[in-house]
């Protein structure tokens, strides 16, 4: 009996795992995405290009293949927080994260959509 | 030998700052900077060009002004304006008299420091000024019947160049230096001052809107802009430039507020008025 029980629970952890590896996991990192994309729409298109925008401002620099420009994540986190520290101290770049325009779970969404780019 | 040495150096650096501050003493050698700087970057451009700020960058917009300057939006609110000019208060005096040369052609002058309270003053104060001495109610400010008086008086200087005055008075260079420190103060949750976005990124797109030039935006206020569907004074649009960058506007007629319009109308000085203008 106690074998059974074992076996019972054993397989729901398999169905889980498998739930959370591929179904969970992947909706969840597009959602991300999709609602970083959102808030891309809403606070960095009005001085950057990227896919999607159609009246980008041309302030700022295009945000194209982020991923290989910016490999650790915590110099995009720094730069969004506060780039008057992570670029320059003059720059014209709002400090997002510093001046609490969005919070950090947001800067993260930013982030996984800026590297779907 | 050595000492003596690093000695002068230090002597020579030392002098190198108190001398510095003097050769950008005030307003006169900012004018020459500010306006010596968009002209080097704008080289195609003349001062007067600069008038038209972002029809400067934008050819399809710039034939869709030029278009709809065949019939200005603005025409109405001369005319309005020129009758509330003329018309006798009570008392049987006018606006006329509280002004240089009748009010007319006066409108490139202004803001101005007014000596005996030794604060500036634009042209909306002393309407309102105007008013309340001859026995009348002051108008509302950035609205209404003082934005028509408004336009009619600006339409009077057209072609006249800007010429505001910073007189040999300290209060009046502080005042100067105090619109000098608004405008290049960072404000709001999103940190703009104004020069970020009409000097460094002058010529540029915010969104899909380009920003225009510092030196040569005064010259067309009083201004219809198609946002507000009416026409507009100067510090109506600081506010507006100001909730757009997150921060609480600074209330109109406040001395911050006068005193940002004296710094921003002088460094246009010798520019040609073009105002009423449009902006849409």
């Amino acid at each position: 009996m106690p074998v059974m029980k074992y076996n019972h629970a054993s397989q729901l952890l398999f169905v889980f795992v498998l739930y959370i590896s591929f179904i969970a996991v992947p909706v969840l990192a597009d959602t991300s995405v999709a609602e970083g994309k959102k808030l891309a729409l809403e606070y960095c298109v009005a001085c950057h290009q990227f896919t999607g925008t159609n009246q980008a401002g041309s302030l700022g620099p295009p945000l194209l293949v982020m991923k290989s420009r910016f490999p650790d994540r915590k110099t995009i986190y720094n730069i969004i927080y506060d780039p008057a520290v992570a670029i320059k101290p003059h720059t014209m770049m709002p400090p997002f994260g510093r001046n609490k325009l969005i919070n950090k779970a947001e800067i993260n969404k930013i982030i996984d959509f800026l590297y779907s780019l | 030998m050595c000492h003596h040495y690093r000695l002068s150096i230090l002597l020579l650096l030392f002098s190198l700052l108190l001398v510095n501050p003097l050769l950008y003493a005030g307003p006169k050698e900012d004018l020459v900077r500010y306006q010596g700087y968009f002209q080097k970057r704008f080289s195609n451009l003349s001062l007067d060009d600069l008038s038209n700020g972002l029809y400067n960058f934008d050819e399809g917009r710039r034939e869709q002004w030029e278009a709809i300057m065949e019939f200005p939006p603005y025409e109405i609110a001369i005319e309005e304006g020129e009758e509330l000019f003329n018309k006798p208060f009570g008392n049987g005096k006018r606006y006329a008299d509280c002004f240089d040369n009748g009010g007319v052609a006066i409108a490139h002058t202004y803001p101005r420091f007014n000596a005996k309270t030794g604060k500036v003053q634009n042209i909306s104060a002393v309407i309102n000024e105007c008013r309340v001495a001859n026995g009348e109610k002051p108008l509302r400010y950035l609205k209404g019947e003082i934005v028509k008086l408004l336009t009619y008086m600006a339409d009077t200087s057209r072609g006249k160049k800007i010429d505001i005055q910073v007189p040999d008075d300290p209060r009046a260079l502080a005042a100067y230096e105090d619109g000098k420190r608004v405008y290049f103060t960072r404000r709001g949750v999103r940190d703009f001052a104004c020069y970020h976005c009409h000097w460094e990124a002058a010529g540029q797109k915010i969104r899909g809107n380009v920003l225009s030039t510092a030196v040569g935006q005064v010259t067309h206020f009083p201004s219809y802009r198609s946002k507000w569907g009416a026409v507009g004074p100067i510090q109506r649009r600081y506010k507006g430039c100001m909730k757009n960058v997150g921060a609480v506007p600074l209330k109109a007629q406040s001395d911050a507020m006068n005193n940002l319009e004296y710094f921003h109308t002088h460094m246009s000085n010798g520019i040609s008025m073009n105002a009423p203008g449009t902006r849409f």
